[in-house]
This record gives C-alpha cells, structure tokens and sequence, in this order.
C-alpha cells in the first residue's frame, strides 16, 4: 500500500545511459528471476497439489520438503502452483495499470487541454475511492472469473496512481529543448511521444510496473485471506486462506502457514530492490555514499 | 476468515431462524441433571463469588451487536429466543422422542388433528411481575397470523391455522384448517410466547428492537454494549431453583480462528466451534476441566444432483457414483475424521434407528468401483479412449458447484475428483460465493451442489424437507428437484397420522425408504459432526452421552437456553 | 481553469462517482438476501417452511422498480442522511451499525496513521541527512517489512507476542468482560491495549513507504540552491536539517497523507478479522457476505466520503503552506 507515496516523482529524466551495476537492482531481478522460475518451471516438477493423502500435518520431510496440509496435501506442490498463480495476477495487474497509466499520463500530458483535465480527474477519483472495497464488491460479481478476472479488477483500483506520477514526469519532458528541437523540425506528435518522450519514460515506467505487481499480489493476498477472491484458488493468498482456516498456526503447522506469507514478503521486497536499483539510475545524488 | 464454524454451526446470522428450528417426537423423559452442592443460598465466600460469577459464552455471533430484541425478526441477538422468550414446550433432538412441557404442561388433539389445545403451566410471571396468561399465548400466535412480515410459516402454524382462542384461564385453543400434527414442534417448541400487555401497544412488531425485553425465560437482559452482552438470572423464574448461574456474557468474534485462540487461552466457558484437531487445540490446553461433546447426529452432507438436468435424469448414473466413493477416506482426511458414516436411508443414525424397514436393517453403503463401471456399461455407456465414460456422444462430465473458502468441501471435491475419474466419470468442481450459490439453488441452475441436509425431532421431518415434491425451491430444501408419487403419498399419509399411531407413521417411513434405496435421490457424505466445547472450571451440568437433556449447542435454540438454566455453579 | 475551480469540479465529480458506484454495484450482485437467509437457515440448522420466503420478502422489500427510479429514491433517502435498515442486522438502520463501528476503525487508524507517518518521515529524514548512516542501512529491512500482507504479521504477531508470550490481549477492541464502556481512565487504558498489536502491525508494515519517500525527497532537497547556501552561511546542521532541506522535503507527503488514509482503511480490513476489532471494515466483509446491500452502500460511502474530506482538508492546507500548487 506504497505505491503512492514512495514513487521518485521528482527523478530526473535519465540523461546519458549508465550501465546498469546497482547491486540492489542485481539482487532483486535475481530474487525475482527466482520466483519467475519457480513459477514456470516448478509445477511441471511439483506433484499434484490436490492430492490428498493420509500423511496429515506432517513438519517437513525428506518426502514433503515442506511438510504437508491436514488433508496430506504436499505443501510444496501447493506453495509452486501458488508461485505460479500470485505471478500471473501480479503480472497481469503490473502489465494492464501500466498500459493504462501510461496511455493516461503521457497522452494527456502531452496533448494537454479538456483532454488532460479529463484524465487528471479520472485518475484523481479513482485515486480517493478507497479499493480494498471496491474489488471486494466487484469480485463478488465476478465469481467464476478466475485469476484473470480478479487481475482485471485490481487493475480497476491500481492504474490512477502510476498515471499521476507519468503525467508529471511527461509534463516535465514535455518542456525540455529536445523536444521542442523534434517539434520545430516538424516531426508528428506520436512520433515525439513514442521516440522522445517515451524511451526518457522507461526507468518511470518500470518504477510503476514494479509497484503495480507488488501491489497486485499484496491485494490479491488480503481478498483470498478474506474469502472474498471469488473463487480462484491457487495463489499463496489462498494458501493462507486454507492454512487459516485449518488453524495452522494454532495447530502449530508453521510449515503450512509461513511461507506463502514469507514468499509475498520476499518477493515484495526483490522488487522493491529492483525499484531502489531503477531510482539510482534515474538519480545518482540517491545512491548511498557509501555504495 | 474462517467459514466452517458459521457454515456448520450457524453463526453469522442464522440465529433466529435456527431459533425457529428444533426438534422432538412422542413424549419421554430426560432429566436434566440433578443439582450437585446447592450453588445459590451457599454462604462461604468461594461460592459467593461463584453465584455471581458470569459465564462466558460465543454462540458464533460476529461482527457488532445491535440491540435486537424482537424474538420475531429474523436476527435477534443470541438468547433472546429462549432464554429471554420461551416456547410451550421443549423437544429435546440430543434424544428421540423427548419433550418436555415449558410454558404449557400439556397438549392434546382433537378433530382428526385439526384442534390443538394446549394446558398452560400456572404461576409463571413475566419478568415485570405480571402474570403469564391464557390471552399472551393466544396473542402471541394471533401476532404472526395477522402480520404477514411475522408470518415465517412456524409462529403461525402455517397458513392453515384458522383462530387460536384462549378457552379458559389456564387453555388455549388452536385450530386448522387441515391435520396439524407434523406441525406440533414448529407451534409448541419453536414460537415465543411475549407479554400481550407490552406487545399490543408496540407499532410495527416487525422492526421493532424491543430493547426493553420483558419475557417469562430464565434469564433476563443484564447489561448491553456493540461489543458484549450480559444475560443475567431471572429471579422470579418459574423453576425453582433455576437458574442457579448468576448470568451470561455474549461473546463476538470477527472469525472462527479468534473464537478458537480465545477458547484455548480459557476466555470462554461454552462454545459450539467446529475445530479440526479439537484435542490438540482445546482439551490438551487443561485436560481437567476442557470437555466437549460431539452432536453428531443432527444432519447428513450429501451431494445433491439436480434431477432435472443430464446426466442425473439416469438413475443409473447416480447408483454408479454412490458405490464409487470411498466415503471412509472423506470423512477422514475432509472432515478430520469427526464425521459418521452415513447411510443409504438417509436418516440420522442411531437416533431414528427403530424406523429402519427390515429388509434395510444390515445395508450399509457400498466402495466398489467395479461396480461402478458395471452400472454404467448395463446402461449402455462405453468408455472413451480418455478413460470417461459416454453414451450416444456425450461424456459423462459433471460439474458440482461448492461454496469458496468452504474448506472442507472444497478437499472433498478433490478427492471425490480422484475417486471418479478411477470408475471413468470426469468429475469438475465450481467455486462461487455464497450468494452466487444461494441464487443457483433457489433457480436450479446448477448440475450438482453439495449441501447438508437437517432433520427434525422425528424421521418425517429430514424426509419432508429433502423429498417433498412440494418443497422443490424456492418452497423449499428438495433441492434434488425429486418427484416420486409413492413418497409425496407416504409423507401426506405421516401429515394425517396422529403420532401415538407409530406403527403407521414408521409404515409410511419404511415406504419413503424403499424409494430412496432404488432412486437415489441424494448422495450421502458423511453424517454430520457438530462439536459442543464446554469447561467445568466455573460450571457444571453440562449435558453428557449419560444424560442428553439438551443438546449441548450454545446456538441452537431453545436448547442453550435449557442448559443454560440447568448449570451449576462451581464453588 | 483556476485552481480553486478545478478542485470543485473534482469534488463534485468525485463524490458522484462514488454515490453512483455505490448504487450500481450491489445490484450487480448475483443473489439476494433472501436467497441467502433462506439457505444460511438450511445450511446451518433448521430449513424455513415455504411460507417463510414471503415474509422475508415483505421484510426486507426486494424491489421491482425500474433501475432509475431506484436511484433517484436512493439519492433522495442519501439527501435526507436515510441509509436505509441492515440486513444482516435487520432492523437495526444501518447508520447505527455505522455509528458503533466507525469510531473504533477512525481511532484505531487515526492513531496507527499518525505513528507511521512521525516515525516514517523522522526515519527518512535522517535516512536522507546522513545518507549511508546508520538510519539510512535500515532501509531495505523496512521495504522488507513493507512486502509482507498486513494480515499475515497480524497473525505471527498475535500467536508470537499475544499467545505465546502473553505480552498484549488476543481479541477485541477493549475488556469486554472487566471495563464498562464510559470516559474512564480503566477503558482509556484497556483501549490503548487492546489497539496495541493492531497498530502495530499497521505500523510495521507501512513506515517503509513514507521513510523511503521522504529520504528521497531529502536527498533531492539537499541539493537545492537554497539549502547548500544555508550550510555555506554556517548555520548549524540541525537547523540547515530541519528549517531548510526537510521543510520543503516533507511536501509531497502532506498529499500522500490523505490518499494513504484510504489505503490505510482497506489494509485494516484484513487487521480487523484477525484481531476481531470491532471496527467498520469487519462490518463491511459481513454486508458483502450477507448480500445486505444498504450496508455495503453505506460503509462504502462513508470511506469514500472520510477519504474525500481528507483530501479536501489537505488540498486548502496545501494551497496555505505552497503557494505554487495554486498556479500549477
């Protein structure tokens, strides 16, 4: 739930490429290629996730590596299908608000006028509807949707923030001299839009996507934790959700209960070194002296 | 959150109405238990201190209270029904065929069932001191009768209750339009009787919150805040000596996994939580005093096919799927192994054992997916290079809707999913929400659900519920869609039966069983489990296998109220 | 357009979107609460005979009218403050069930907010001042902290610090049992214990966002000709810290403060279930359970007004403190 206030929206534009050696952003695309990998590859490895047996609760085995559920469900086929589902709606939320953010920030940025206004207040609202609320209510709705569905509706409550802070952005680029220069020498306005402002965008963007998967995943775990994820298993929210009401933790089943939290946290927390790499980049005066 | 207790115990919000819902049969005696020590007039100050002590209790309220003490609406506060408001009589579920006389010390009828009259017990007072009368009584099931909002089919004995009359200082007089025999235990043991001289002068009883309550129960409104509760002795109480507890306190919690983590901390004295390994999580916590019962008599969970819909229209296809589970393993591994084996009747076991025919006395449900497979290929299915069966093109595939987040069905979608793709049938299971599944049942737009199926204090009334042709949605819980002319005859027969004719009423049982055992109509899960979780640090009398005098649910209604007023303080 | 005149077009756009929204999604719900009455009393105990479904109806009015006359009654109950009755808590109206919960999820993240926000800003300014130091290697332990759900440290915390070692109370907003409701410094004092672990967790996990940002806006404060200039004169760093580079620095967290307010809302909702709080975000998950649409629409509108009112609070005090938001 950070996405809005730690955004670099003051960042200046990239200036003369830098290769990339920020050891935090190395850190988090390794976490996150992890994760990524786990996902796609670990289910085809993994067994079969429903089946349910009569080794029950037990801690983690040579057999069960993380134990298993009180129905001898292998927690760890669980925990990669899961991997496998938290990512595709991480994945999808990040893609779509991005898409979204950035056809509403930089068009009404760039075009300005009635259709900026617009945009801006578009954003705006839907920046002060609260959307822990709403998805609940719009999930509802959607029951057999699946993951995608739910994905979709989480994109309804997290693409306004990121486009704010790209309109910013936008608008600051918009004045710059080579633009003008571009504009001057009679280049069209897509053209400049996606050859000179959009390329100076790119460590924004990739800012927002990265907030927008964390949160996409942290919502869809608070919605599964609460039941209300209308009916798509499979992400570690779910996990949780089971594990819960299996009383894990009361039953002393941490083996159950802990990692799914730990796997949200972990990979929260590589992106967000990924996003500390992108501000470096975007300003080196942010780097530590350190560092 | 966690569903399971307010799904299988009804928290949320069906208080109310279960507190519409109880159960009886003929006439028999369980005693409540006798008093050990005499906790009320003790003078030492340990039993001082334990006659005021306030028990604490979680019926699985959640959530805020909301001062609602209207025992019509349909969600009072826990205890209000019962414990505040009484019914005539009480029939006890946790044994067959008890009832016990409350506000009324008898009934008899009359006119080939269509008068019922009642004998009011004489001497009880409403809490503001006033006598009960004749005329309350009367008053009390004219109310629903007039008002179609109070009107739930239970307080007013049905639309088929022509007047009620008070006939005499300590008489009142009921009558119908047709036999009200099966209708007794709605009439008798689940309408509240209130105070006429209160009541007539309320406006709108259907939304009044009748925060002052004024009732004849053994307990009386303490105090009262959105978080907590007290129910506190009523001391003009027409059992003497009764309640020997100084109160209750109502506990709210936002889910299951809370109400759990405050049992276990010992918070509580009394709750019904569903709890998946109730030894390790409650009794080991205080061997001593952590007790708990296990109601597991009071319903069946079957998979419901919708008859109306392929593949279910052939019944050989639900033959194939009932011999093809291993039901033993659900229960094990879905249902923590608390569950009972049900059986092919469709009645709760042992409780309507006498009701058996005899022909059915040894069968039990069958595991043979050979058989299955045999079912299936007599009625000219083939299988498929994919292993499923199909007959004329069409895969036998079904679809069986859960609720999400329901845990336990959902594990036992998953192992039914593997039992039947072994015996060739592809088995898919839907999550939807609650309220998705709720409009599916009431539109029969569903191919199969799974869903419990309650009783009654008697066999009539689990097979009236689920059979009836007249009770297919939205009337009612056929929820199978089943029609079956020998069953809907039987069930009228029972309906016009007086009940002291046992020997009809079981013929007419035996029948509706023959039909069940070839038809199945339903497919039976397991035979519920319902966990009652008491501690004898601060009170005992709680109801036991020895002495059943209620059933030990904190939520069901007027059963929490009965072992409510039957504790004993310990000193 | 003029600043003051876009923001009541915001205002106004905002606050119809939200009535309107309001309106539109729980009649996009699929069933009724009827249906699901009927089939909780089923499921949980004692099927209702046939004729109880009329009686429901008539009580809790399912309506056949025509979509807009729907709204423009629904509008006009909202102009004369009618949210209409509970149906989970029927026939309590559901501004009562807002009343008693309300205060409890205002306190509760009025109290955690404020701690977050203190902390997070002292944290990132320091972070920012003395980049490299000590406060600032803190960072990617809170980001940590940051990724985990609000609900899942809620529960390690509680079986960690409130059952296993006893340290604060499991469940509840105060001792139900030991303290009467009242302005006493014993419900004061078992408040502030009960919200404890509560705020706690909202607190853990959300001072990472606020320290980050503010180091940031530090950093790049720090630089500004007017801060080097102050340091050049010789003031003492404390002062050049606080008076000059966090000042300014602090600015785009004013604004963030009330957008957070609403995320801060939804995140308890979680808190909320897994400490029993008897907060508004509890009383939300039971209306959408319950299908009791005049609660839902009314906690929802409530959020979104408390969120409005906060931005609009912020934006006049912005346009005090900035001047230069005015021209934008």
């Amino acid at each position: 739930m950070t996405a809005v206030t730690a955004p670099a929206v003051t960042a200046e534009p990239a200036g003369p490429r830098r290769p990339l050696r920020s050891g935090k952003l190395i850190a988090g695309l390794a976490v996150a290629g992890f994760f990524v990998l786990a996902g796609v590859l670990g289910p085809l490895f993994a067994g079969d996730p429903e089946e349910i047996g009569y080794e029950r609760l037990m801690p983690p085995s040579a057999g069960h590596w993380l134990g298993t559920t009180n129905t001898g469900q292998d927690v760890l086929a669980q925990l990669l299908v899961a991997t496998r589902g938290s990512l595709t709606i991480g994945v999808v939320v990040g893609v779509l608000a991005t898409v979204i953010s950035l056809l509403v920030g930089v068009l009404g940025a760039y075009l300005g006028g009635w259709l900026d206004e617009g945009f801006s207040l578009l954003s705006n609202v839907f920046l002060v509807i609260p959307g822990l609320p709403l998805v609940i209510l719009i999930t509802d709705y959607l029951e057999t949707g699946g993951p995608v569905a739910l994905a979709l509706t989480i994109t309804i409550t997290s693409w306004a923030g990121p486009a704010r802070v790209i309109r910013a952005q936008t608008l600051s680029l918009r004045g710059r001299d080579y633009v003008d220069a571009a504009r001057v020498s009679g280049e069209r306005g897509w053209r400049i839009m996606v050859f000179e402002i959009l390329p100076n965008l790119v460590p924004i963007i990739a800012a927002q996507l990265v907030f927008a998967v964390i949160g996409g995943i942290l919502l869809d775990a608070a919605l599964s934790f609460l039941g209300l994820a209308g009916g798509s298993a499979g992400s570690w929210g779910s996990m949780l959700y089971f594990a819960q009401n299996a009383s894990a933790l009361s039953t002393g089943a941490w083996w159950w209960f802990v990692p799914p939290g730990l796997c949200i946290a972990v990979l929260g927390a590589g992106l967000s070194l990924i996003n500390f790499g992108i501000d470096e980049i975007i300003d080196p005066r942010l780097r530590r002296a350190t560092s | 959150m966690r569903r399971t207790t307010p799904r299988r115990l009804p928290g949320v919000l069906t208080g109310a109405m279960l507190a519409l819902g109880l159960t009886a049969a003929c006439t028999g005696g369980g005693a409540p238990p006798v008093a050990a020590g005499g906790g009320a007039t003790a003078g030492s100050t340990s039993s001082a201190a334990a006659a005021t002590r306030i028990l604490d209790v979680y019926t699985g309220a959640s959530g805020q209270n909301t001062a609602n003490f209207n025992p019509f609406t349909p969600t009072p506060l826990h205890g209000v029904q019962g414990m505040i408001y009484e019914p005539l009589m009480f029939f006890n579920q946790a044994k067959a065929g008890d009832v016990q006389p409350q506000l009324a010390t008898a009934y008899r009828f009359a006119d080939g069932g269509r008068t019922l009259t009642f004998t009011l017990r004489p001497g009880v007072k409403w809490s503001d001191g006033r006598p009960l009368t004749a005329e309350d009584v009367a008053f009390s099931f004219e109310l629903a009768k007039k008002n179609p909002k109070l009107n739930s089919g239970i307080n007013s004995g049905g639309n088929v209750m022509t007047s009620v009359e008070a006939t005499g200082a300590t008489e009142v007089t009921l009558k119908f339009k047709e036999p009200a025999y099966t209708r007794l235990w709605n009439i008798a043991g689940q309408s509240w009787i209130v105070p006429r001289h209160i009541w007539e002068k309320i406006k709108d009883p259907a939304t009044d919150p009748n925060k002052n309550p004024v009732g004849t129960g053994p307990f009386v409104l303490g105090d009262f805040s959105p978080q907590t509760y007290v129910l506190k002795k009523n001391p003009q109480y027409w059992e003497t000596g009764k309640p020997k507890i100084a109160g209750m306190r109502f506990y709210s919690f936002n889910g299951g996994d809370a109400a759990t983590t405050a049992l276990a901390a010992g918070q509580l004295d009394w709750s019904g939580l569903f709890m998946p390994d109730i030894d390790k999580q409650y009794v080991a916590k205080d061997p001593e005093h952590n007790k708990y019962k296990n109601e597991s008599f009071l319903y069946v969970t079957n998979l419901v096919p919708n008859l109306k819909k392929a593949p279910f229209t052939d019944v050989a296809v639900r033959r194939a799927v009932n011999v093809a589970l291993d039901r033993k393993k659900i229960i094990d591994l879905a249902f923590a192994g608390l569950g009972k084996m049900p059986n092919p009747l469709g009645l709760v076991l042992p409780q309507y054992q006498d009701y058996i025919a005899p022909q059915f006395a040894n069968t039990q449900l069958e595991y043979d997916p050979a058989k299955a497979r045999q079912i299936l290929e007599q009625a000219g299915y083939q299988r498929g290079a994919d292993g499923v069966y199909a007959k004329d093109g069409k895969r036998l595939s079904i679809t069986c809707t859960v609720v999400t987040g329901w845990t336990d069905y959902i594990s036992t979608m998953q192992i039914v999913k593997q039992q039947l793709k072994e015996v060739g049938i592809e088995f898919k299971s839907k999550e939807v929400s609650f309220n998705a599944f709720s409009a599916a049942q009431t539109s029969g737009d569903f191919q199969m659900h799974i869903w419990n199926a309650w009783g009654g204090p008697g066999p009539y009334y689990m097979y009236n519920n689920i059979l009836n042709s007249a009770n297919v949605p939205p009337a009612g819980q056929n929820q199978a869609r089943w029609k079956n002319d020998v069953v809907d005859a039987a069930l009228s027969t029972i309906a016009q039966t007086p009940p002291e004719d046992t020997e009809a009423v079981k013929q007419a049982i035996q029948r509706i069983q023959e039909q069940v055992v070839a038809e199945v109509p339903y497919i039976p899960i397991q035979q519920s489990s319902a966990l009652a979780e008491f501690r004898t640090l601060h009170a005992t009398g709680w109801p036991s296998e020895e002495n059943p005098y209620a059933l030990a649910l904190p939520f069901y209604v007027p059963d929490g109220a009965i072992v409510a007023k039957n504790l004993v303080p310990v000193p | 357009m003029g600043y003051l005149r876009r923001k009541i077009v915001f205002y106004a756009v905002a606050l119809w979107a939200a009535v309107t929204l309001n309106f539109a999604i729980p009649r996009l719900i699929k069933g009724n609460p009827v249906d699901i009455m009927l089939a909780r009393a089923a499921q949980g105990g004692q099927p209702m005979p046939a004729e109880a479904r009329h009686a429901l109806e008539l009580q809790f009015g399912v309506s056949d009218d025509p979509l807009w006359q729907q709204y423009l009654g629904y509008v006009g109950n909202l102009l004369h403050g009618r949210l209409g009755l509970s149906v989970t808590y029927y026939p309590t109206p559901v501004s009562t069930v807002i009343a008693q919960s309300l205060p409890w999820t205002l306190g509760l993240a009025g109290v955690a907010l404020l701690v977050t926000v203190v902390l997070g800003l002292g944290l990132g300014m320091l972070a920012g001042w003395r980049r490299g130091g000590a406060v600032d290697a803190l960072i990617p332990a809170t980001t940590f902290l940051a990724a985990i759900p609000y609900f899942w440290l809620a529960l390690i915390l509680l079986y960690v610090l409130g059952l296993g070692l006893g340290w604060f109370p499991l469940n509840g907003g105060y001792d139900y049992a030991g303290v009467q409701m009242g302005p006493t410094l014993a419900f004061a004092a078992s408040v502030a214990s009960h919200g404890a672990l509560p705020a706690l967790t909202v607190v853990a996990s959300s001072v990472a966002g606020w320290m980050l940002g503010m180091r940031n806006m530090m950093v790049s404060t720090m630089a500004e000709d007017y801060v080097v200039m102050a340091e050049a004169k010789g003031l003492s760093p404390r002062r050049v810290m606080l008076a000059y580079a966090a000042r300014n620095a602090v600015l785009p967290s004013v604004a963030g403060f009330a957008i957070s307010l609403g995320f801060v809302v939804s995140g308890l909702l979680a808190t909320e279930v897994v400490f029993a709080y008897p907060g508004i975000g509890f009383a939300l998950l039971q209306g959408v359970q319950n299908a009791d649409y005049p609660l839902m629409q009314g906690i929802f509108l409530i959020i979104s007004l408390a969120v409005l009112g906060a931005n609009l609070l912020v934006d006049l005090l912005y346009g005090v403190i900035d001047p230069r938001t005015r021209k934008a």
